[in-house]
């Protein structure tokens, strides 16, 4: 086998500037474009080649057809922050120097042994190398520094200076909350996302263009941390990206960093990811009950202030409302004596609200009426005005490099004083048995299922508070916060297999160990929950909706999107327009000083009687189609032609059967639509809010149909 | 006779003075073809460009977005008799605002005064900051400038050619005056403001190109409407004293420092212990006051500080600080201050004047009333951790413009008066850059989020400072953290006013210089205090501190030998290897010594007035030399402080000043090794001048 081995930059270097043929032209993505044939490494996919020439630059092509090239120099492939443990100077390294570089048949081998610092050289031991995995190329290494004097606390890799789509139109999907699209690239700018937390639910990002597409992921079972960055620039119509991986040690394996160069639509990004997650991660078994499930209604019975909406007895009123809406599970926050948002983690029932006694029969009560009941607990905060906080505190906490804990708070009202919170660490023992001990509270409640709020949200936080479990900062929330919620999952299960689990936040590292996700992506023009939704239709997800009203928009586009519904009940309008169908104004918010009040275009689209309707129709609907909408798999617009303004179709699989909801996204305007599926037949149109079947041929403003194809054999 | 003269001029002054003041008098001014304005004294200048008039950043009413308003470079400019207005009207027909603003410069003589006017028209933007035009220093290649900035007691680049980017926001810890100077020794720029108001505003020098230092000077408005105060640009001849002098000049028109009592003038410093820490760990209860006393008395303290009375102790349950039962409770607390005065100790006890902890019932029901919010409506939130086994304590900031947290401090006032407190320390309040720490609360006295820690701030001490003397007129010294001279008419005594005497850039000067009366503290969080401190403090007119914190303090004060182990869990230990290094009764005894030194020479060094070096020749003085001088109280003698603050000894220099001869020399007590005509290494000396 041939070994080739070579210094960059050096005297070859030079050599080679100043008798090779011209310079390859950076346009064309080719780092050799032009030149004869010399000493490069390279390596192909089925559809692009990777190649690293003489000048140490690297650079990916599509091998036949498409536009997509990725350039960059191996000097700058990576950078280092390292820290000096005796003198606390640190130092950032951008630019390498003498890096071998060689290659054994479908693995190229980058070598360093020195940093190389301003004012002298740190003995290191890096070998990154470059390979075929997948069908894509895989980035991967390990580097460790010379001795203990040295830690090495973040690595950037790859660094890839210029990822270019040419002049065809580019989309970027990026995993924010679910699912963000940009159609224009200057729009997109500059942005960055942490893994694992809601705004990196997935730890890949793809780039596309009509015929192709790029795709930047970790494939890592360990679900470490790391920080996904991508910037546009104008100047060269390119992209700049890379990865960054929190390191605080001596020594750091790089897990796989897959670059697919692939033909066709982002689905096959998407494929590509699952694929990999399957190999190394199974789905919980799902309370049967919970997957049948339409929605949450969620009822804030004491709110921050003391402000008592409900009491436990008044849960026949939630039921009539839940029986208007159609949805069969009743949500209790704010139970304790705090109210929402005040006293965690005290959570044990109010006596103003009736105590324990009365909240249990309540309960009781609501579930013999067909109902199921989940109560609230937040699984990240505690309130620091509490015992818990000043005598457990210094043992949940987690704590930032000066030693100081993470603070959060959330100001409801302007007239009130804020409560703070300290955010707690999943590394701490103490704190994931206190998530055990609240789950069997709330189980001796009589509840169905158990809300752990906010787990799904937090970013990677660094945590080094060093009583806890952990050996590094980066290990609290990835490895540690999966242990939590497997622990508390395991536990809630060994009780009941259908005590159902849910959290906050789409991101996938917690999928393996929860039931239920509470999405918390407001909808804007760059939402795209297909991401997630067409990454892992099986799982079950709560679209945000903080207003009592489902609105008819809202109806929609959870059904479109394979959502679960959701009402919140937060304010004393809230409840009087969900009791009274009292449709409150911006002054009955503004009255009571309340600082983020629901949207009031919710609650004025259309008569509350009418908006309860149209929920309860739909809601039925899908039920009634349950084996698209609870149990089928979401297909986003895959395969699907759907012509019409205003008009997006989004199927769900069921066996052979193609079930496809047809939305009309005009307020106004009755629309035309034509919906094909390639390899199927149209067998059945239906209008869900009608509940009786319907043509093809036009839809209403803001309405939705449903068409079911059905696989040509 | 003056000991030095105001602004004196050279004929090449005369003659500039005389083509300026011929050319304004015939509407001829300094303005290029690019419209920028230029004035020059000798080979230096300053330029004012056209392109670089003014800045202004607005925000929207929720302060969701903001975004700079596109000037242009095309103004109308309207001149008259030494005076140039810049004038632009920018309509933005995409947001749907009217922006118009007036850059007005008033050129007399060898100075330029510039003042902004701006104002929007919009139902949704406001104005959010302004900047004022950048004078840019022109200085030749042959001078050597240094820069002088006001951060802490001040601050000095030696070179002009070393200085990259400084920046002090003023009125703060780290903008402590509203006024810079570069200058050579012969001549200066001086640039300020001369705001009475002593509104925010933040400062940022920095290096243009070689050659060429700009000064950028920006100020928070929050308002549609902003009328700035006069940036003042002027050459002057001399050293940076003159700008010193210039500055205190119009302070004195409008505001009239404290004046403190005889005894906190001669006091040495102060002796603060804490009783009780944040971990509930017992130092002293209120009955070992008598082995404080002994202490003090050791070391030549005469001010006690009292902190951490309250069931909290020190840095927990702020603003509660009743005193503690475990400590001996109310009683207890009054006879051990009581005991204290009746042996000629004064007691200081203390309260943070801006944080409370949030845990407090105080916080949950005042809270909403007493904090400050951001612009996203949150509390401020500040963490104290003093071990590394408890669970970090956390607090929020309080609003000085808050009523009812003025109402607080005052009470807090009076609860320490009538434990017979003769002095009342207020925690952070002198520290705050109220340029970053802004108050969006509604229902304050601040009409906008800036002038919390600015007019609020002043409102706070003045009322405090009524309310004290109301109560009793010896009730009337307050000792605040931080220092920046829009506390001056109401703080007495300014602790931490430097962290550290070994701060390489720190030049103390600056302050001590501008406003020689004003009593600063330099901090020092170890039970101990060495003699080179001691020296510097002497030298320099700084009052000195010890700290008794932990119980390895104690351990230490009361004669034992500490370790790490002693301060075990500790984040924030005292210099350990100090402790276990330092001879402690040989140290307590010099620095005793050095104090009864002070106190013998009172009408220089407590009475008298700080000159710095003005006046005084130095022939041939060694590196490690520092010479500064005070003037007496009463007469016209000037008393030189010389230290040797280097390992080796050194031989006094011949010092000479005009017009006065040397009378006599003294040297302190009981510090060993002292030569006739000679320094020790890390020794002070007096020379006494009388006027001829």
């Amino acid at each position: 086998m041939a070994h080739i081995r070579k210094i960059v930059p050096g005297f070859l270097v030079l050599i080679s500037t100043l008798f090779s043929p011209a310079v390859a032209n950076s346009d064309s993505g080719r780092p050799d474009a032009g030149r004869p044939a010399g000493k490069v490494y390279e390596l192909k996919t089925s559809e692009a080649t990777l190649r690293i020439n003489e000048k140490g630059e690297l650079g990916v092509f599509t091998t036949r057809s498409g536009t997509i090239t990725v350039n960059s120099e191996i000097k700058s492939l990576w950078s280092v922050v390292i820290k000096n443990r005796n003198t606390g100077s640190a130092h950032t390294i951008i630019e390498q120097k003498n890096i071998e570089i060689s290659q054994e048949g479908n693995r190229i081998f980058l070598k360093q042994k020195f940093l190389d610092l301003k004012n002298g050289r740190i003995p290191i031991d890096a070998t990154f190398t470059v390979s075929i995995a997948e069908d894509a190329f895989c980035f991967t290494g390990e580097l460790s520094a010379g001795s203990d004097e040295w830690q090495i606390r973040e690595l950037s890799y790859p660094i890839l200076a210029r990822v270019s789509t040419g002049k065809e139109k580019t989309t970027i999907y990026w995993p924010h909350r679910g699912g963000e699209r940009f159609e224009a690239s200057p729009a997109f700018g500059n942005r960055t996302f942490e893994y694992p937390g809601m705004n990196g639910s997935l730890p890949w990002y793809t780039i596309t263009t009509p015929t192709h597409g790029v795709y930047l992921g970790v494939h890592d079972p360990e679900r470490g941390a790391k920080k996904f960055s991508l910037q546009y620039s104008q100047e060269n119509n390119s992209f700049g990206t890379n990865i960054t991986f929190p390191v605080y040690s001596t020594g750091f394996k790089v897990p796989p960093v897959m670059l697919d160069v692939y033909k066709g639509e982002w689905y096959t990004a998407a494929s590509f990811y699952r694929q990999w997650f399957d190999k190394h991660f199974k789905f919980p078994e799902i309370p049967e009950w919970l997957r049948l499930n339409s929605g949450l209604m969620l009822f804030i019975f004491k709110q921050q202030n003391g402000d008592l909406m409900w009491k436990y007895s008044d849960i026949d009123k939630l039921c009539d409302i839940g029986d208007k809406l159609n949805i069969k599970l009743i949500g209790i926050w704010g139970r304790g004596p705090g109210g929402h948002d005040a006293l965690y983690p005290n959570y044990m029932p109010d006596a103003v609200m009736g105590g324990t006694s009365e909240m249990k029969k309540a309960i009781k009560r609501a579930q013999e009426r067909g109902f199921k009941v989940i109560v609230y607990t937040n699984g990240t905060i505690i309130d620091t005005s509490t015992d818990y906080y000043r005598f457990n505190g210094i043992e949940t906490v987690a704590l930032q490099e000066d030693k100081k804990p993470l603070m959060d708070n959330y100001v409801k009202n302007s007239n009130t004083t804020p409560v703070n919170f300290a955010i707690t660490s999943p590394a701490s023992p103490l704190w994931r048995q206190t998530m055990i001990r609240l789950a069997q509270d709330a189980y001796d409640l009589g509840v169905d299922a158990f809300y752990v709020d906010q787990v799904g949200v937090r970013e990677p936080y660094l945590d080094f508070n060093s009583l806890l479990d952990h050996k590094l900062p980066q290990e609290a929330f990835t490895k540690y916060r999966y242990q939590m919620m497997d622990e508390l999952n395991t536990y809630m299960k060994n009780l009941n297999p259908s005590y159902g689990l849910m959290t906050e936040g789409t991101v996938d590292a917690i999928l393996p160990t929860v039931d239920i996700i509470h999405n918390v992506a407001s909808v804007n023009p760059n939402s795209f929950p297909d991401m997630f939704r067409y990454s892992f239709p099986e799982s079950l997800v709560l679209q945000l909706n903080s207003t009592p009203a489902l609105s008819r928009t809202m109806v929609n586009f959870d059904m479109i999107n394979g959502f679960r519904h959701l009402i919140h009940s937060r304010y004393s309008p809230d409840v009087k327009y969900l009791e009274k169908g009292i449709i409150p104004t911006a002054a009955d918010y503004g009255e009571l000083h309340i600082n983020y009040p629901p949207q009031l275009w919710t609650m004025n689209q259309a008569a509350p009687e009418e908006t309860f309707s149209y929920a309860h129709r739909i809601i039925e609907f899908e039920n009634k189609h349950e084996r698209f909408f609870r149990k089928g798999k979401f297909i986003s617009s895959e395969g699907i032609s759907c012509k019409g303004d205003d008009v997006e179709a989004k199927g769900f699989l069921s066996g052979d059967q193609l079930g496809v909801v047809v939305w009309n996204k005009n307020l106004q305007a009755e629309r035309a639509f034509d919906v094909t599926v390639q390899g199927y037949r149209l067998t059945e149109a239906y209008q869900p809010e009608k509940q009786t079947r319907d043509d093809t041929k036009k839809i209403a403003a803001n309405s939705v149909k449903f068409l079911v194809f059905e696989k040509v054999k | 006779m003056y000991f030095y003269r105001l602004f004196r001029l050279s004929v090449f002054t005369l003659c500039t003075l005389l083509f300026y003041s011929t050319a304004y008098g015939s509407g001829l001014l300094p303005v290029n073809v690019n419209n920028d304005i230029e004035i020059a004294l000798g080979k230096s200048k300053v330029v004012f460009r056209a392109d670089d008039i003014i800045k202004i950043k607005l925000c929207d009413k929720y302060y969701k977005s903001e975004f700079f308003v596109q000037t242009g470079r095309k103004s109308d400019i309207r001149s008259s008799s030494g005076q140039i207005v810049y004038k632009q009207e920018i309509k933005d027909e995409t947001r749907n605002i009217s922006v118009s603003f007036a850059v007005t410069f008033e050129i007399q003589e060898r100075e330029i005064k510039a003042a902004t006017q701006v104002s929007v028209d919009s139902e949704d933007y406001i104005i959010k900051e302004v900047s004022m035009p950048v004078p840019e220093f022109y200085y030749p290649d042959d001078a050597l400038y240094s820069c002088y900035y006001p951060s802490g007691m001040g601050k000095r680049v030696d070179n002009l050619e070393n200085l990259g980017k400084v920046s002090f926001n003023y009125p703060g810890d780290h903008g402590t005056m509203q006024w810079c100077t570069m200058n050579n020794a012969e001549n200066g720029v001086y640039i300020g403001t001369h705001d009475e108001l002593q509104q925010p505003k933040a400062f940022e020098i920095y290096r243009k190109k070689k050659g060429v230092i700009a000064t950028e000077l920006k100020m928070p408005v929050h308002s549609d409407r902003f009328q700035s105060p006069a940036m003042i640009v002027r050459f002057y001849e001399g050293s940076w004293r003159e700008a010193a002098r210039f500055y205190r000049t119009w302070y004195d028109t409008g505001f009239r420092i404290v004046d403190s009592p005889a005894w906190l003038k001669e006091s040495p410093g102060l002796m603060l212990n804490i009783l009780k820490q944040q971990n509930g760990e017992v130092i002293y209860p209120f009955s070992e006051i008598d082995t404080i006393m002994h202490l003090g008395e050791k070391m030549g303290f005469n001010l006690l500080g009292l902190w951490g009375r309250g069931v909290g102790g020190h840095d927990r349950f702020y603003p509660n600080y009743m005193p503690d039962p475990l400590l001996g409770g109310a009683q207890a607390a009054r006879e051990a201050i009581g005991r204290a005065k009746e042996n000629d100790f004064k007691v200081v006890t203390y309260i943070n004047g801006k944080i409370i902890d949030v845990s407090t019932d105080y916080y949950s029901y005042y809270g909403v009333e007493a904090v400050m919010l951001d612009q996203r409506g949150k509390p401020y939130i500040e963490v104290w951790k003093k071990y590394e086994n408890i669970s970090p304590v956390v607090f929020a900031a309080c609003c000085p413009a808050s009523g009812e947290w003025q109402r607080k401090i005052l009470e807090l006032a009076k609860d320490s008066y009538m434990l017979g407190a003769d002095v009342l320390y207020v925690d952070q309040v002198s520290q705050v850059d109220p340029n970053v720490v802004q108050c969006y609360a509604k229902h304050h006295r601040h009409k906008r989020p800036c002038e919390a820690y600015s007019g609020g701030r002043v409102e706070l001490m003045r009322n405090l400072r009524n309310y004290m003397t109301g109560l009793d007129e010896k009730y009337q010294v307050i000792i605040t953290e931080g220092i920046n001279d829009s506390m001056l008419p109401y703080v007495n005594m300014f602790q931490g006013v430097l962290y550290s005497v070994h701060e390489p850039t720190a030049f103390p000067e600056l302050f001590k210089f501008t406003f020689p009366e004003v009593l600063g503290i330099v901090s020092n969080s170890n039970p101990v205090l060495d003699r080179y401190e001691a020296n510097y403090n002497v030298v320099y007119g700084l009052k000195n501190e010890i700290m008794t914190r932990y119980r390895g303090d104690r351990k230490f004060l009361l004669g034992g030998a500490v370790t790490g182990q002693d301060y075990r869990n500790v984040t924030g230990p005292p210099d350990i290897n100090k402790l276990m290094q330092i001879e402690r009764d040989q140290a307590q005894r010099e620095v005793k010594a050095i104090f009864e030194f002070v106190r013998k020479h009172t009408q220089y060094l407590n009475h008298g007035r700080f000159i710095d070096e003005e006046g005084i020749f130095v022939k041939r003085p060694d590196k490690n030399i520092v010479v500064k001088g005070y003037k007496h109280n009463t007469d016209n003698s000037v008393a030189v402080m010389v230290w040797n603050k280097g390992s080796e000894r050194v031989k006094i220099p011949e010092i000479v000043i005009n017009g006065y001869q040397l009378k006599t020399s003294y040297k302190p007590d009981g510090i060993p090794g002292v030569e006739e005509g000679y320094l020790s290494p890390n020794t002070i000396g007096m020379l006494v001048f009388d006027s001829n």
